[in-house]
């Protein structure tokens, strides 16, 4: 259920009075508010990208590409030099959906920056849009062999190990899990991350940038006075800075004191250049839409269905609202 | 014969030699016995999975709920084998409708009702939702072993001037030693594994039994197998104590049942 | 003394009052609760209204729910009859050994005893796909690499890998009450068919077999019932997936109230399968009881 779904049922306490609800920059308001009011706190934003091993780069001789083709190029070489090129980890569902996220705003939003407001409104479809062509890339990535054996009986931890043992080169991930992936490596400073690149030219590259997780306080709740509180308290720079920290996200508001993890470095120009699209699920009307979206990748890949007939179920999903 | 028991216990042999490994044996080998075993494991999945309190909780709910189960389901079996008429058919009936319901069609009213009755994270609210959907396998097995039993000695006692308590819990409920202890091994078993209502009603609190606090230990540890599998070792070992010591009464529960 | 008891010897009502309370309370009442909301719109939370058949129709023609129908029905049938038919061999290969039988007992039983989603864990690691893990790692060192699968990743495999699983942790239950009716045909029946010429095969099929019907009966409604109603171990092991490869009524029910919130259309669902079940049991038990044959 969606933050809209229980704030409509009243059962979220409204936190529109607190200091730190003025600080919400204007393209993330949809993500923390609900018809003008601030129901969830969220430290700040997260990017998907490739988290990649220096080590095993190295090795094979390449470096991060900066368009499609070089991407393919690199991951080729990965997989001549023996190793996995990207690990996926498809049989823990939430992780299905990120390469899709990961191509859709070069495919989709570069072109149709408001195919969000397209779709809602009836005028565009996922069926007839950059959809397939993401999709397409998707496939291609296995067809092409660059994927580990089995996607779909891998799950997240394995494919987070075989990151950080070097056993695979990368796997496209959101950086919120950074601090898996460095308890599970050898060695963290082996580890950093790269824009995948879902375009032939590097100008058109697009990335999916946004809030993932939030906190709200039950309406209901018998210590409310005292949520609000805590809500208050993490509304604080400090605590902003805190937490940004320790989950690798970009703070919605920054000080002079807040530290961004150097791995997303490259990932703040498309966020501050207006690049960025939030993670798509949050603009779906409905809450069967991901969930369909996990089971057709997952049906892709295990060769059961094609292209056009998952993106037709998408569509007939979103519309059942 | 062997060699069936044997492939058959593949998974089992998996689950406890993994135990008995820690990380670096386990990268080694992963199927073979361990080379140095060790208990660390075990210790450790105790500790994180606050194993002690999710254990008493466990005994507690299951215990007192299969007490009631026995106390309230035999006297209600007890109606239903006697009264041979329509009213008892019908009763019968309304309880054996229990075991065709699936728990999900009355799941959410139910868990609203225990909320505002402000049960939930305690143990008298599942010890009640333990004993409402037992109830109808509890007498389900109890009636059909009345029925096959002579009334004659119940009878005796009541022409003597016993009460309808005493003949019953004095002369009926003792000769219902059987299936009491089928009733009870069923039942125990049952409420000690069940997992997702507990979930919903204790979770989060200090009350969670072994199986969510199993669950999310898992969720948490999933990739360090040795722990993983330490910690599921140490869940089931309470249960299959019991039932290595009761299994006669188990298999001679299931025989009186079968004639029933 | 048959006929009517005398109302003096018979309990007082009031015998049954606390079973009555405490069901009408905990399953009754709620259940019916759960009727009514079948015809609404329901989300669990905030307003509802009613939406007449609405709910039912939509089941009618949802590719998922019907496609986890099928599951469902194939997962059952496979339940039933593998489950039950490795009980039968096994208890056949107990009953035959007398001095090992109570360890064999033991060993095949204890799997029941344990929680089924911890089984599912279990299991989840013998599926695993790397050749050096679980069931692929030892057929990999018994020399049948070839046989490696990826159990549970793999569409085609996963809802028999979800079977398989259920088969192995109930065989031994199914086999302890194949066992007891086993034991309770008596041995100068045997004695009379062999001394009448009647080979291994004939002695089965003619003396032990009809007198395992109250076993069957049992054994065959338990795992229908079990098979139909399966949730927890597919939930652990695959949660329906991969895609909707293993999605059975029970975890569509699931995802619907739990994921989609959708309380209203999960409970017609709910509905559904009770009515299913009890059909399915009504049928069976007018079926199998009539082979019983009971020694006078």
């Amino acid at each position: 259920m969606s933050m809209v779904q229980i704030s409509d049922a009243n059962l979220l306490a409204d936190l529109s009075d607190q200091a730190w609800t003025q600080k919400i920059p204007e393209n993330f308001r949809n993500a923390y508010q609900n018809k003008g009011r601030t129901f969830i706190y969220s430290a700040g934003s997260s990017v998907i990208g490739a988290i990649y091993n220096k080590k095993v780069f190295t090795e094979a001789g390449v470096a991060p590409p900066t368009t499609w083709p070089e991407f393919l190029a690199v991951c080729e070489k990965i997989k001549q030099a023996g190793k996995v090129p990207i690990a996926l980890g498809a049989q823990t569902q939430w992780v299905t959906q990120l390469i899709t996220y990961a191509l859709v705003p070069s495919t989709v939003y570069v072109k149709d920056p408001d195919f969000d407001q397209q779709m809602a409104a009836g005028k565009a479809s996922f069926a007839d849009s950059g959809w397939v062509q993401a999709l397409e890339m998707y496939l291609d990535l296995q067809k092409r062999g660059y994927f580990n054996d089995d996607p779909n009986g891998t799950t997240f931890e394995q494919q987070t190990s075989m990151v950080g043992t070097g056993k695979a080169a990368m796997a496209i991930q959101v950086s919120a899990v950074l601090p898996d992936f460095r308890k599970a490596a050898d060695n963290e400073d082996d580890l950093s991350m790269f824009v995948v690149p879902g375009a032939d030219n590097a100008a058109d590259v697009w990335i999916p940038a946004g809030i993932v997780v939030g906190v709200g306080v039950s309406a209901r709740s018998k210590k409310l006075a005292d949520a609000k509180k805590f809500i208050e308290f993490l509304g604080e720079q400090k605590n902003i800075n805190a937490w940004s920290e320790a989950v690798a996200c970009v703070p919605f508001v920054r000080d002079s004191s807040s530290r961004i993890d150097p791995l997303l470095e490259p990932f703040l120009p498309y966020m501050e250049n207006n690049k960025a699209v939030p993670f798509m699920d949050q603009a779906w009307p409905n809450a069967e839409v991901q969930p369909a979206h996990f089971a057709v990748v997952q049906e892709l890949l295990g060769g059961k269905t094609t292209i056009p007939e998952a993106l037709e179920k998408l569509d007939d999903t979103y519309r059942k609202s | 014969m062997i060699v069936v028991a044997v492939a058959f216990l593949f998974p089992v042999y998996a689950l406890v030699t993994l135990s008995l490994k820690d990380p670096r044996q386990i990268a080694a080998s992963p199927l073979g016995p361990p080379t140095s075993p060790t208990f660390e494991n075990f210790g450790s999945a105790w500790e994180r999975a606050s194993f002690g309190t999710a254990l008493l909780n466990s005994t507690v709910i299951t215990a007192v709920s299969v007490a009631i189960l026995i106390a309230v389901g035999s006297f209600a079996a007890y109606v239903i084998a006697r009264w041979q008429t329509r009213l008892g058919y019908g009763l019968y009936v309304l309880f054996l409708l229990g075991i065709v319901l699936p728990f999900q069609l009355g799941m959410i009213p139910l868990f609203t009702m225990v909320d505002d009755a402000g049960l939930l994270g305690t143990y008298q609210g599942m010890i009640i939702f333990y004993t409402g959907i037992q109830l109808p396998f509890t007498i389900f097995l109890y009636t059909g072993f009345i029925r096959a039993l002579p009334s004659d000695y119940a009878d005796a006692a009541l022409i003597d001037g016993a009460g309808h308590l005493r003949a019953f819990s004095q002369v009926v409920f003792p000769l219902l030693r059987p299936i009491t202890g089928t009733v009870l091994i069923l039942n125990a078993v049952f409420i000690w594994n069940d997992f997702f209502t507990p979930l919903l009603y204790l979770g989060g609190s200090d009350r969670e039994t072994i199986p969510v606090r199993i669950f999310s230990f898992v969720g948490q540890y999933v990739s360090d197998y040795g722990l993983v599998f330490a910690g599921l070792v140490l869940a089931a070992l309470p249960i299959l104590a019991i039932f290595l010591v009761l299994q006669k009464y188990v298999i001679k529960g299931f025989s009186s049942g079968l004639k029933g | 003394m048959r006929g009517r008891t005398s109302r003096f010897l018979l309990p007082p009502w009031w015998f049954a009052a606390p079973a009555l309370l405490v069901y009408a309370v905990v399953v009754l009442y709620p259940s019916g609760a759960g009727v009514v909301y079948a015809f609404t719109d329901w989300t669990g939370i905030g307003d509802w209204s009613f939406v007449g058949f609405d709910n039912f129709t939509k089941l009618w023609s949802d590719d998922a729910a019907r496609g986890s129908l099928i599951n469902t029905l194939l997962l059952t049938v496979a339940i039933v009859v593998v489950q039950n038919g490795m009980g039968l061999l096994l208890a056949l290969g107990v009953h035959a050994r007398i001095r090992s039988r109570s360890l064999l007992r033991v060993i095949f039983f204890a799997p029941a005893v344990v929680s089924p989603v911890m089984v599912a864990f279990l299991w989840k690691y013998v599926y695993n796909p790397d050749p050096g893990e679980g069931l692929n790692g030892l057929l990999g060192a018994v020399g049948l690499g070839s046989w490696r699968q990826d159990w549970l990743g793999d569409p085609d495999l996963a809802l028999w890998s979800v079977a398989f699983m259920v088969v192995w942790q109930f065989a031994g239950y199914s086999m302890v009450i194949f066992l007891a009716g086993l034991e309770s045909v008596p041995d100068n029946l045997h004695e009379a068919a062999m001394i009448d010429g009647a080979g291994r095969w004939q002695r089965f099929r003619h003396v032990t077999w009809p007198l395992l019907a109250p076993a069957v009966t049992v054994n065959v409604m338990l795992s229908t019932i079990g098979g139909l109603k399966l949730f927890d171990q597919v939930y652990a092991a695959t949660n329906g997936g991969p895609g909707y490869a293993s999605e059975t009524l029970s975890t569509v029910l699931y995802k619907q109230a739990f994921v989609y919130g959708n309380y209203g259309y999960s409970t017609a669902i709910a509905l559904v399968l009770a009515l299913f079940v009890a059909a399915v049991s009504l049928v069976q038990v007018h079926f199998l009881r009539g082979r019983e044959v009971t020694i006078t």
